[in-house]
This record gives structure tokens, sequence and C-alpha cells, in this order.
């Protein structure tokens, strides 16, 4: 399983390179869309465009306007200035042209209790266009709900509702899969079979699937590209192996306590070396190396720290960098939430 | 469309909490036959006997009161007593008893000057006459004496016909009032009292006398219907007012106050149809698809209105069965209505099922309001308990208004609900008409569910 996730991952980056250069057809597009409630600019002016077959993510902190840009795209709330179209249906002057390519959950997975898993689907069914009575069950069968579907929606677990939503959200064959938070309340083994289901959609029948999430490496594993929102504003959008790649930088990156940092830096950045240093305080200096040979670059270090009588007192690797790193690295000093 | 509403019923009926709703409304229906069941046995008595201590305990209050024409009623009470008659009071006897008192005796005790003794002793012997045959409980006798007495009366023509119709009907047919049914005995007397009174006004009218159309025109219909029952042989049926001497049709029609616990129903399931969907949060669910808000809150009401007529339909049906357990499979019985003279005979399943329909006026309107308060506010609570509150003190409000004469009452909308005594003239306001009482309604109704339908499209989710 392991290495087929591996494998799976590898796919995913050939993808997406295929995916930017070949394909290229636009499956949402919002045009400096922006929204306020009352003073409070929630969504600022944001431009943005996903792809068909590849799976995007919206990453931000609480409050950045991540549901709320959902909620634009799915029509449960009105924009203030802008254009939002799914695959090239504006929605507000096509509503329902623009809505039959849509599936998708809103925050939680909230089902009519009172019905069973099928009713429930088949609430959805009625409402769309072209859903057979085959169709419901496949999409049972690929969400795993086939044995419990006649059961009452109020005897499932949230990770079952969660299931039933994606089911919901899949009935009509959608180009444009939107998701707000769907591992949710799934169990690891829950999280990896949607993840496995959600990059088959994307990348096997062409489906663009927008996924926000607070949970980074769930992102990581997920998405081609992610967009990452703050206070309203969209602040970058990249692949996720660019922006991983950035973060890697970090990888190589030690902290030293030493008895003069001034000393050590000017020593250490004497000629061409393979690393670049900062100090940091009287006693702290950062340096980042830019080779594989790690072991004899430290080395190296400690040797020419020695030779000029600076006392080594630690040396320590930083964290390693991941999505989450580069996430935080990128929305830093903003705590309070927005 | 169609499959929205489709999907709204099956919302409403996945419920469990709608079937007892409605169990319980089907309780109420039956619950109501078993009752009128109930009170119309225990009414049907017939009739009280007299005897020695009625005599005594009425003529000394009669005595001692001096109630104005007591000195007749002493005397009716002394003949009984000294008589020692045995029939009841719903008798034939009782009934010739009493009129002879009215037409003989009360001439000789409040003739007065007018009156000398030999006409006194004529009229004595004439009462006397007349009541032989009454004690001997020979009613042909007594019918023929009746006849003659008419004959010489010096009455016109028409209105001697009146009088005579009801002794010649039943001695042609060689019935007695034992042996005739109780339609045909009150049907000869209505029809008779009928044409008298048309004869009456006619030769009133003749005398350059002043009689309104609306009176003339009131008599001559009253004079046809009676004798369409005549001619038709109608047992009972149904007037224009729903008044019906036929048990079943009567506790059938009372059955419509049932819509009024069923409007209880709908106000709970308007309340929740689109509150309830915010508070579960499926509304998003809902409105994730490719369907326009507009269409989903009018799918909404409109299988609302569906199964008010559905609940109002079931409550008519259960109604209608459960009569006949009561009282019997009772069909053959008209819904009579003249105008100009002539009488249209109706079905009275169909005027029956339009009362149950006004009934459901109250009842639309109530639901109509709880569904605007859903949509808007977004809580069912609200919803059900404004709803309900309308539906219990809405005519409380108005009959206090109309009492402190203020007449902007009638805007409200709880004046207007009750079309059916509206039109019959029975309305609170001075002002109220028919017309008046429809638009009011209809305004509020356009109000409403223009209301829903804003709050339902603009709001952000």
């Amino acid at each position: 399983m392991e290495n087929r996730l591996f494998g799976r991952r590898v796919h995913g980056v050939l993808m997406t390179a295929y995916v930017k250069e070949a394909v290229m057809e636009t499956a949402i597009k919002l045009e400096g869309v922006s929204k306020s409630f009352g003073k409070r600019c929630v969504v600022d002016h944001i431009h943005m465009e996903t792809y068909q077959g590849e799976v995007f993510g919206f990453l931000g902190p609480n409050g950045a306007g991540k549901t709320t840009t959902i909620k634009m795209l799915v029509g449960l709330i009105d924009f203030d200035e802008g254009k939002i179209s799914i695959c090239g249906q504006d929605i507000r002057k096509n509503f329902e042209k623009a809505m039959a390519n849509v599936g998708g959950i809103v925050e939680n997975p909230e089902l009519y209790k009172y019905m069973t898993g099928m009713q429930n689907l088949r609430q959805y069914a009625r409402m769309r266009k072209g859903v057979t009575e085959e169709r419901i069950n496949e999409v049972i069968q690929l969400v795993g709900l086939s044995n419990r579907i006649h059961e009452k929606v109020s005897k499932y677990s949230l990770g079952m509702r969660q299931r039933l939503g994606v089911a919901q959200s899949l009935l009509h064959h959608p180009k444009v899969l939107i998701l707000d938070e769907p591992t949710n309340g799934l169990d690891p083994a829950g999280i990896r079979q949607l993840r496995d289901i959600l990059r088959d959609l994307a990348h096997r029948e062409k489906i663009c699937v927008l996924v926000s999430s607070h949970l980074m490496s769930e992102m990581q594993l997920m998405c081609d590209r992610v967009g990452i929102i703050v206070k309203g504003k969209l602040l970058s959008v990249t692949s996720v192996d660019e922006l991983v790649a950035s973060a890697a930088g970090m990888q190589n990156c030690f902290k030293y306590h030493v008895s003069d940092a001034q000393a050590a830096v000017r020593i250490l950045t004497r000629g061409c070396r393979p690393w670049r240093v900062s100090a940091e305080d009287d006693t702290h200096f950062e340096i980042i190396l830019n080779t594989e040979e790690v072991e004899e670059a430290l080395g190296l270090i400690s040797k020419m720290l020695v030779s000029e009588d600076i006392l080594l007192y630690t040396a320590a690797p930083k964290e390693t960098g991941r999505l989450e790193d580069a996430f935080i690295e990128l929305t830093k000093g903003d705590e309070q939430i927005a | 469309m169609l499959k929205l509403i489709q999907n709204e019923w099956i919302k409403i009926f996945t419920k469990i909490s709608t079937w007892i709703m409605l169990a319980l409304v089907a309780l109420f229906a039956v619950g109501l036959t078993v009752i009128s069941k109930s009170s119309m046995t225990s009414y049907s008595s017939s009739g009280y006997t007299f005897d020695d201590q009625y005599y005594a305990s009425e003529i000394d209050y009669l005595n001692m009161a001096r109630p104005q024409g007591y000195e007749i009623q002493v005397k009716q009470m002394e003949y009984m007593r000294d008589s020692q008659i045995t029939w009841t009071s719903d008798s034939w006897q009782y009934t010739a008893l009493c009129l002879a008192f009215e037409q003989w005796q009360s001439q000789i005790i409040y003739g007065g000057e007018s009156i000398d003794e030999t006409e006194k002793a004529r009229l004595e012997e004439q009462f006397n006459d007349v009541m032989a045959p009454v004690l001997a409980d020979d009613w042909e006798s007594y019918a023929q004496k009746m006849l003659a007495n008419i004959q010489s009366s010096e009455e016109s023509d028409s209105i001697k016909a009146a009088q005579a119709y009801p002794y010649e009907y039943m001695l042609e047919r060689g019935l007695t009032p034992e042996t005739c049914s109780s339609w045909q005995f009150e049907g000869v007397q209505n029809l008779s009292s009928a044409m008298e009174r048309l004869a009456q006004l006619k030769e009133q009218q003749a005398f350059g006398g002043y009689v309104s159309d609306e009176t003339m025109a009131q008599a001559e219909d009253d004079a046809a219907l009676y004798q369409y029952i005549m001619d038709h042989e109608i047992e009972s049926y149904i007037d224009k007012d729903g008044m019906t001497a036929s048990d079943y049709w009567e506790s059938f029609l009372q059955g419509a106050s049932v819509v009024t616990i069923a409007s209880v129903v709908m106000v709970v399931l308007a309340g929740g149809s689109v509150a309830n969907e915010f508070s579960s949060g499926t509304i998003k669910f809902l409105l994730i698809n490719p369907v326009r808000r507009g269409k989903i809150i009018i799918s909404k009401y409109i299988t609302l209105v569906l199964v008010a007529l559905a609940v109002i339909a079931g409550v008519f049906i259960i109604s209608g069965i459960s009569n006949i357990f009561a009282f019997g499979a009772d069909f053959d019985v008209p819904y009579l209505t003249v105008s100009l003279g002539i009488v249209h005979e109706g079905s009275s399943i169909i005027y029956t099922f339009t009362q149950y329909l006004l009934s459901g006026i109250n009842l639309l309107a109530m639901m109509t309001m709880a569904f605007m308060i859903s949509s808007l506010m977004r809580n069912a609570a609200v919803a059900i308990g404004i709803g309900v509150a309308a539906l219990m003190g809405g005519s409380m409000i108005v009959v206090m208004l109309a009492q402190l004469g203020c007449d902007w009452g009638r805007y409200i909308i709880f004046a207007n609900m009750n079309l059916t005594q509206i039109a019959q003239g029975n309305s609170y306001f001075p002002n109220q008409t028919l017309t008046f009482s429809i638009i009011t309604l209809a305004a509020y109704m356009v109000v409403f569910l223009l209301t829903a339908y804003d709050g339902f499209t603009r709001r952000e989710v």
C-alpha cells in the first residue's frame, strides 16, 4: 500500500507537469472576487484559476476566507465584486448550468438524519440530471458504503457521513468537485482511501478537485497545486513540489551556539564555501549548507572554528522542511485570527 | 419541479413525527363522531308525559308569577288534568290541543267586551266538538272536523287551501300521525305554513300594503322548497345553511371542525419546512444543487398546500366512514338550494367537502404565515409558536377589537377567515363584506408568500 502510494505520488508530479503543459482546460475561474461582511473584508480581490485533471488545495489559517470563497463558488453566498465562472459558465448569469458541473461538500456533511443513506442519495439524484440507479450503486461502491447504505443516517459515524457526502457530490459526474475539509472525521484508512479516490478522479476522469484542509500533510500527499490564502488575500499559487522544494532549503540548516558569533561568521564567509551564514546575535548563528555532503561540511566548519579559538557550545539541525513549514513560513506574523 | 415536490413530499412523510401528528388528527376525527353519536342518542327522547304533580306545580307557578298570557295556560293545564290525558308532549293530540286553545279558548278568555255569552257558548261548543275526536284518539274525524272548520272560516281561498293542505294530504293517503313517517308529517306542516304565509303576503300586497321584494322572494322560495320536498318525497335534506335532519350528515358536517386541529399539524410542518433545513445544516446540500433557489421555495410551498389538501381529504374520508359506522349510511340526502323559486338538487358529498375546504382557509392562511416566518427567521420554534398562537388567539383579538368598536380591526387577517359566516352576514365588523374579506385575505397571502420567497432567495447561507 505504502509503495503504491509512493508510486502515485511520483505519478502525480508527472501528471501535474502534463496537466499544465497540455490540457490546461479551465475548471474554476475567479476574477477579482471580493466579499465583505459589513465593514470586514473577508475575501479581497482573488484571482485564481484551476484546471481539469488536477487536485487543487486551498490552504489558509482559520478565518482566512477559505470557506467563504468555497461558499461563493457554489452559490451559497453572493459576492460583492468580480466574476466567478465554472467550466465557462458565469454562476450569476447561468447558475443552473454552472452548478450542473459542480459537486461538493461545504463545511460538515449534514444529511437528512431521519432517512437512510440510500434515501438521501435519491433526494440528490432527483435534483440533478441523468443520475441512473446504476450510477447511485456505483458511487456507493466507490466510497465503500454498500453494506450500510440502507441504515438511517442518524446511526452513521462522522466518517460514514463524510463518505456519504462524497458519494452525494459524485452522483452526477461533476467536472468540478469542491470539498471543504473532506478528511474531517475519517480514520487513517479512510483518509487514504479518499485520497486515492480523489487523485484517481482528477487524473483519470479529468475532474478538477478543489480541496480545503488544515491538515498540511494531507494536502502535501493529495494536491498537485496549492493556493495559500491569508486574511482574504491569495498569497501564492504554486505546485506542491515547488513549495516543498523551497521549504527543503531549510533541510540542511543548522543553528550554532558559540563564544563569538561575529568572528565565526567572518571566518566562515571567507573564500568560496558551499554554505550561507548569518549571525543571529552575539553567540548564535545559522548556517545553510548548499551541498549533499553534509558531514564533510560540518567537519570543516568545526575545524575552522577551533582553528580561530572560537568555542563551540552546541550545534543543532533546524526542523526539517515540509509543506507545513512552508505554510507557516508564508503566513507567519498572522497569529491573530483575521 | 415535480421531482422537487416529490423530494419535499418524501421529506415530510419519512419523518415519524408527521405520522404521529396525522394519527392524532385521525383520532380526533373518529372521536368527534363518537361524541356526536352519544349526544344525539341522548337527545332523541320521545317527549315527556304529563302527570298530576306536573300540573299542580305548573298551575301554582303560573298563578303566582302571572306572566303575560298565564290565564290561558292555566286553563289548558286544568283542562288536561281534568281530561286525564295520557299523551306525551310530542303527540299529535297535544299539538291539536294547543291549536284548539289558540283558536277558540283564547277568544273566550281574551275576547273581553266584544264577545257576548252566546258567542262564548258557541266557541266553547266548537272547541269541545274538535276536541272530542282528539280525546278519543281518532285522527281521521279530527281532520274532517278541522277541514270543515277551515272551509267555514272567512279567509280567502288560497289561505284556506294552504291551511287545509296537511289534512287533505294525510286523508287522501289514509295516513295518520302515528302511521306516517316524521318527514311527511313535518313536511306537510312546513308546506302548509309556507303556502299560508305566501298567500297572506300576496293578499297584503293586493290590498296595497307594502311587502319588500326580499320578503316576497323568501316566502316564494320557502314554498317552492317545501313543495319540492313533498313532490319528490325527500325524507331529509341539507339546506343552504347546512342544517339537516339527517344524523349522519349533521355529524359529518360537524366533523369539519377537525380541520382546525389539522391546521396545527400544518403549522408545525410549514414552520419546520425551511427552518429545519437550516438547523440541521442540510440547506447547504440542498442549495449546492443545480436548481434555482426560487424553484426550491416554490416547490416547498406547493408541497405544503398538497399535503394540506391531502390532510383535509383524509379528515373528510375518515369522518365520512366513521359516521357510517355510527349512524349508518344515509346517502339519499340531497343538498337543496332555492333561487328565484326554482329548487336545485345538489350532491351532499360535494357540499360537505366544500364545507371542509372552507374550514381549510384558516389552515391555509396560518400555514402560509408560519411558512413565511420559517423562511425569514430560520427558526422552527419561533415559526410554529407564532403560528399556533395566531391560530388560537387570532379570533380572540378580533372579537376584542370588535367589542371596543375599533373598525380598523377588520383589516386584520383573523377577522376575515370565516368566509361562510361572513357570506351569511355574521361578520365581526359592520363594513365587512365577502368581497372585502376575500381581497384582504388574498392581499395577506401575497405578502406572506413574497416575503417568504424573498427571504429564502436572497439570504446568505
